[in-house]
């Protein structure tokens, strides 16, 4: 977290803050990142009525908005209003319908994702877990949005090793407009969004105390300039804060993607979840 | 009419080299109690499928029983990586095929309706359609011109399916999410449901938003409680994370693996 953080709020609260401002309209809203998650839900309280989240459980969609569980079903599940089967789902992101913040392990200058593997496919060096939906939801969201955990030389790459999602360049050009575009990157250094002339990855805003040394340094590509000063990426508001803290996420499940987060933590956030002796019947 | 078998009379009906899929997804509903006594028989160098592979995947996987494995996913969701898994792709001791979630639910998809393939859009222009044993193949769709992907059918063997609610014909209920599960059932050649519970009659007016599966898709039914093991079976039962997180950090140390096997479902 960048030293000057303000005491007033936390590095988990700025980016959620930051990634409910994506999603709009009567789309299905996904985070599949514990922040992105909170991210749809703070958007549905404050800004999105109409959003339809479906986040954590197909079984439980078009849920109403709710505190995060660690066992998310108990409490989605009052509310849902239907059950999303996966064939169904994938014909909604066929037709646009999907607004997402995927968790990808590389992206690159370009804004290609990778979730599969780092190093080769053959013989990885380290073995993710596999493409996933990235390489569909790519053939169907307007565009693509990802909430990096740590920006390093070795998250933000040149080329990823893998391309779960192709970026801007060559790939889109041949296979024309219809692929999702890379939208916005957040980080825990700050939020990036693509040159329309170029494809490549530009600053946005940086979180308060960021320079854009600093997040050069952690990026192994040159990154591009935003045109005069660059942003400071807005603070949450009380609304936000207040939101987040007292209404979709209580318990504090945020703290397992900040620096805090250990083996430890979730054991011990899972123990004080009040649906984890709901579920364990 | 009655398909009830019991754990040890399903897995004699697996012949060696037959592949086998599983049902559920990440953490959830997995077949654990049957994959226990899959690992305890001699079956091996098995063919396995699993969407979204989880601890029923990597617990073969540790034992050295798996000699292909064709996945969108395997993890441990929100717990992170697959040890065994991971281990075996590092070393390069395992064969698998990497699809993406909507190319395998197409593969499904063939399977179900005879066809040799179904035409996608998903997954153009990514590393998937290139991997040394991709089976997608890109072709000019006869109608449009476009260039599309054909994802050939997958048809498992046997497919094994953990249910909450099962009757003695095989009809059953799914409460929480069913992943692929009603396209699986309806692609493989057999299907085999492990179930929390078996009754004489499935409920009538059974939840709104449950999956339900004909006894037509289903040759058997084993009533296996607590049958998803470590994993959730909303709402009869939570995630055992302590379990889990144990599983991560040792699942690798093949004593350990054992005595995991050897432990009642």
């Amino acid at each position: 977290m960048p030293e000057s953080m303000s005491a007033e709020f936390t590095l988990e609260e700025l980016l959620i803050a930051r990634m409910a401002k994506e999603f709009r309209g009567e789309q299905m809203g996904v985070g599949a990142t514990i922040l992105s998650d909170l991210a749809a839900r703070l958007a549905k309280a404050l800004y999105v009525p109409e959003l339809f989240l479906t986040t954590v459980s197909r079984a439980a969609a078009d849920c109403d908005v709710h505190a995060k569980s660690l066992s998310d079903e108990w409490t989605l599940s009052s509310s849902a209003r239907m059950a999303l089967d996966w064939e169904e789902m994938f014909q909604l992101v066929a037709q646009g319908r999907l607004q997402i913040w995927i968790g990808a392990v590389q992206i690159d200058r370009m804004g290609a994702s990778n979730i599969s593997v780092v190093g080769s496919w053959d013989k990885p060096k380290v073995q993710l877990v596999g493409a996933r939906g990235v390489p569909d939801d790519l053939w169907g969201c307007e565009r693509l949005c990802y909430h990096m955990r740590a920006q390093t030389p070795r998250s933000f790459v040149e080329k990823v090793d893998f391309v779960c999602g192709f970026g801007n360049g060559p790939d889109r050009d041949w296979f024309g407009t219809r692929a999702a575009k890379p939208g916005i990157v957040v980080s825990d250094l700050g939020v990036y969004d693509f040159d329309p002339k170029s494809g490549s990855m530009r600053v946005q805003s940086l979180h308060q105390g960021v320079s854009f040394e600093q997040a050069q340094k952690c990026t192994g590509f040159a990154l591009l300039r935003p045109d005069g000063a660059i942003p400071v990426t807005p603070a949450p508001t009380a609304a936000e804060l207040h939101c987040i803290r007292e209404v979709i996420d209580p318990l504090g499940l945020r703290r397992l993607e900040s620096a805090e987060a250990s083996e430890a933590l979730t054991l011990e956030l899972w123990r004080r979840d009040p649906n984890t002796a709901a579920a364990r019947t | 009419m009655d398909k009830r078998l019991t754990m040890p009379e399903l897995v004699a009906e697996i012949a060696p080299g037959q592949c086998i899929a599983f049902g559920g997804g990440g953490l959830q509903r997995k077949p654990m109690a049957a994959a226990k006594a899959i690992a305890a028989s001699p079956l091996t160098d098995i063919p396995v499928i699993s969407f979204l592979g989880g601890p029923e995947v990597d617990l073969l996987i540790g034992l050295g029983k798996v000699r292909r494995l064709s996945f969108a996913f395997v993890g441990f969701d929100a717990y992170g990586l697959a040890p065994n898994f991971r281990r075996a792709r590092e070393s390069g001791t395992i064969e698998v095929v990497e699809y993406s979630e909507a190319t395998m639910l197409a593969a499904f998809e063939a399977g179900a309706k005879r066809l040799p393939f179904i035409p996608t859009r998903f997954g153009l222009g990514t590393a998937i359609l290139n991997t040394r044993t991709s089976p997608l193949k890109t072709f000019t769709c006869p109608i449009s011109g476009e260039t599309l992907v054909a994802v050939p059918a997958l048809r498992p063997d046997v497919a094994i399916v953990h249910v909450n609610e099962a009757d003695r014909a095989g009809n059953a209920i799914i409460h929480g999410d069913g992943f692929g599960d009603p396209l699986l059932v309806r692609a493989a050649k057999r299907t085999f449901l492990t179930a929390e519970r078996v009754v004489d009659r499935l409920p009538r007016d059974h939840h709104r938003r449950s999956t339900f599966i004909s006894r037509l898709w289903v040759a058997g039914v084993v009533e296996a409680p607590r049958g998803a093991g470590l994993t959730v079976v909303y709402p009869d039962y939570g995630l055992d994370l302590p379990g889990v997180l144990e599983f991560q950090k040792r699942a690798t140390d093949r004593a350990w693996l054992d005595s995991f096997v050897a432990e009642a479902a």
